[in-house]
């Protein structure tokens, strides 16, 4: 009999405990964002003209191989690298393209002989020529992004 | 008291209407005031919206500002100051990539001189190019009839000099040319001393002559000798972009079939050899006329791509590659559908061809009397020319599965007169009796295989790709004797974007030993992009 309530005790102790923990993490989580946000995070950014809020990772590859010339929305698509050599580009080229630097390299010599298709112009202040070319897209670290200068399309973490 | 009890009952009786009333306006005085309430807020929402709007156009403006006083800042030097820490150089902003630097940049391809507010296309020229150096040998049978067409030499040879020219002229118009120079015509053997062989072993003839281009001149001044090359225009077309689904090309365009046509560059391309099929023209490799081409997105990471060309079309062996000698103009179509994601990639696509080839001599008959000219016609090679392709490309990581199929049909109309070996060949008969050439199909199909070996953390750029290929053609069935399968495998080194190094060993297989035995070649290329 003794036991038995003790058991009933430490069942109700056990529920109680459960309780708490889960308020607890609930309290915890819901503090956290889901993903902080890092200085190094890439930002795809297009001109303010372009008639977008959002775009894929797919079809920011897609353009940046120059195999699609449009927005999705219409108007032409005028894309802007980062100097080949910096990290942005590197790290760029890796988590869009699926490129290491030299594969991207090989990929445009190819494209030169196969279909005289060079790759988009570089600038060495890519968000400079995002703010002013109409339909440019491009990409800038977080640190680096100016608010209102050009709008973000899609961030890309860092890690 | 009842007069009293009346007057109350008459100012009760004459009040409630008006308390009623008085009730109601004040309600209606409620709604109205709501209304306005409502009104102003909408009004007030109105103008937040458009504060927002301000504010995020006053945040671009500022950046702007801030840009320019940025760049303004830095071209007055900064006075020196040592830096603190390593850390505080490490918090410097704007070390790499955004507003560090005082230029606009170097635009890569583009003019440095280059205004904003134009596209970036503007002011693009580019020269280009690829050439290559192949040490080969053959070893075959010593009397092979192969010996009349190849080398049983080791030899260099260079035979791929291509220069590109392409211009951007404004954001949707381009232009590109690809010249390609070789060091032919120059010492190419154009035919044999030919005998006939008597039955007691004596010789006749020769039926035709030894013949070696010489294309030997001697330059006036220095009196040095030279000898002349070649330039043959591989493509030279304008290009006009206006949209993705609709683009058109004008001029001579490499023919938009298969993987290999396309590629086709040395530093491009696997292996150091060619299939049959591109070396027999089973589909013409380029076409002088126009193409409409462009691309549609179906759903992510789908392409579909369709090209239609409209040309003068077969002719890359007879002048009508650049001028037509009939009304018939040649009509392709290719279609071809992608599945592109970041690990892998299918791409399957198809191009079918329609064209009449002509060919004519002229006769000039003058009459000397009335002193006047006139031309005859003669067609003298006419055939309807249908050509089916295929071609599928699968990539996996390293792994590249590739394979292309042609089949073709020559219905002669008028036929081409067969040359003196083809006579001997196909009819043992040598007299001036005419010969046409017949109907044919032709049919060729190979597989590729090649794997990118992953040894990305031992050698890093450098890129090591074994490839295998196997190749059947029977380019023509009346003609078998120059029909073979086409075996090649080796290696292909990359030590960085611009140079290829092929390491291959090759092997034909002749359709009929009568006319040519088995040939096994060692290739060595070295293809370089500049």
């Amino acid at each position: 009999m003794w036991g038995a309530q003790m058991n009933e005790k430490g069942m109700i102790m056990n529920t109680k405990l459960a309780t708490l923990f889960s308020i607890v993490c609930v309290v915890v989580f819901t503090a956290l964002p889901a993903r902080a946000e890092s200085p190094n995070d890439i930002l795809i950014v297009a001109n303010n003209s372009v008639n977008l809020d959002t775009i894929s990772l797919d079809e920011v590859r897609a353009i940046f191989l120059k195999k699609r010339k449009s927005w999705r929305g219409g108007g032409k698509v005028v894309p802007i690298n980062a100097k080949m050599g910096t990290s942005l580009r590197s790290d760029f080229a890796q988590k869009v393209l699926g490129m290491s630097p030299s594969s991207e390299k090989r990929f445009w010599e190819e494209q030169k002989v196969k279909r005289g298709r060079t790759a988009p112009p570089e600038l060495k202040t890519p968000l400079k020529g995002v703010f002013s070319l109409k339909g440019s897209v491009s990409y800038v670290r977080r640190k680096n992004f100016k608010p209102g200068v050009a709008k973000i399309l899609l961030v890309i973490p860092s890690r | 008291m009842k007069t009293v009890a009346w007057l109350c009952c008459l100012a009760l009786l004459v009040a409630a209407p008006l308390s009623a009333a008085a009730q109601n306006a004040g309600k209606k005085g409620k709604d109205d005031d709501a209304a306005k309430v409502e009104e102003l807020e909408k009004k007030l929402a109105d103008q937040e919206k458009r504060m927002q709007n301000l504010e995020e156009e006053l945040k671009g403006q500022i950046g702007a500002l801030e840009m320019l006083v940025d760049e303004e800042s830095r071209q007055a030097p900064p006075a020196m100051e040592p830096m603190e820490s390593q850390e505080a150089f490490e918090e410097e902003p704007f070390a790499e990539d955004a507003w560090s630097e005082d230029e606009f940049g170097d635009l890569g391809d583009l003019d440095g001189d280059w205004a904003m507010e134009e596209s970036v296309m503007d002011r693009f020229f580019n020269v280009y190019g690829f050439f290559d150096l192949t040490f080969y040998k053959n070893w075959f049978k010593s009397d092979s009839p192969f010996l009349a067409i190849i080398n049983d030499k080791s030899s260099f040879i260079m035979t791929n000099i291509n220069l590109y020219v392409g211009s951007q002229m404004t954001e949707t118009l381009s232009a590109l040319v690809e010249l390609r120079f070789s060091f032919l015509p120059q010492g190419l053997d154009r035919s044999q001393n030919v005998y006939t062989e008597r039955p007691d072993g004596s010789l006749a003839g020769p039926l035709m002559k030894f013949e070696r281009e010489n294309t030997w001149q001697r330059e006036p001044f220095t009196t040095q000798d030279f000898w002349r090359g070649s330039v043959a225009i591989e493509r030279v077309h304008l290009t006009y972009t206006p949209k993705d689904y609709f683009n058109i090309i004008v001029g001579r365009y490499l023919t938009p079939y298969g993987i290999w046509n396309i590629e086709h560059g040395t530093t491009v391309v696997l292996p150091a050899h060619i299939p049959y099929m591109q070396i027999r023209e089973m589909i013409p490799l380029a076409q002088t006329g126009l193409q409409v081409y462009g691309r549609f997105f179906p759903a992510t990471n789908w392409y579909l791509d369709y090209a239609v060309t409209v040309s003068n079309g077969r002719g890359a062996n007879t002048p009508t590659t650049w001028s037509d000698y009939d009304e018939n103009k040649a009509l392709g179509l290719r279609l071809k559908a992608t599945y592109e994601d970041i690990d892998w990639s299918l791409e399957m696509g198809g191009y079918g061809f329609y064209g009449k080839n002509t060919d004519r001599t002229k006769d000039a008959i003058l009459n000397l009397d009335k002193q006047e000219m006139r031309i005859k016609v003669h067609n003298n090679d006419v055939y309807q020319d249908i050509a089916l392709a295929g071609d599928i490309l699968f990539k996996f990581h390293g792994l590249r599965l590739q394979g292309e199929f042609i089949w073709r049909r020559a219905n002669y109309e008028i036929p081409d007169p067969l040359e003196t070996l083809d006579k001997l060949f196909l009819t043992g008969d040598l007299s001036s009796e005419f010969y046409g050439a017949a109907s044919f199909t032709g049919m060729g199909a190979y597989g590729l295989v090649a794997y990118e070996l992953p040894l990305y953390e031992i050698l890093g750029d450098f890129q090591i790709i074994p490839y295998f290929v196997y190749e059947y053609n029977e380019a023509l069935d009346t003609k078998t004797f120059i029909n073979n399968d086409f075996l090649f495998g080796g290696l292909n080194l990359r030590p960085s974007a611009y140079v290829a190094i092929k390491l291959e060993y090759s092997y034909v297989m002749p359709h009929e030993k009568k006319f040519g035995s088995n040939v096994h070649t060692a290739t060595a290329q070295v293809a370089v992009s500049f």
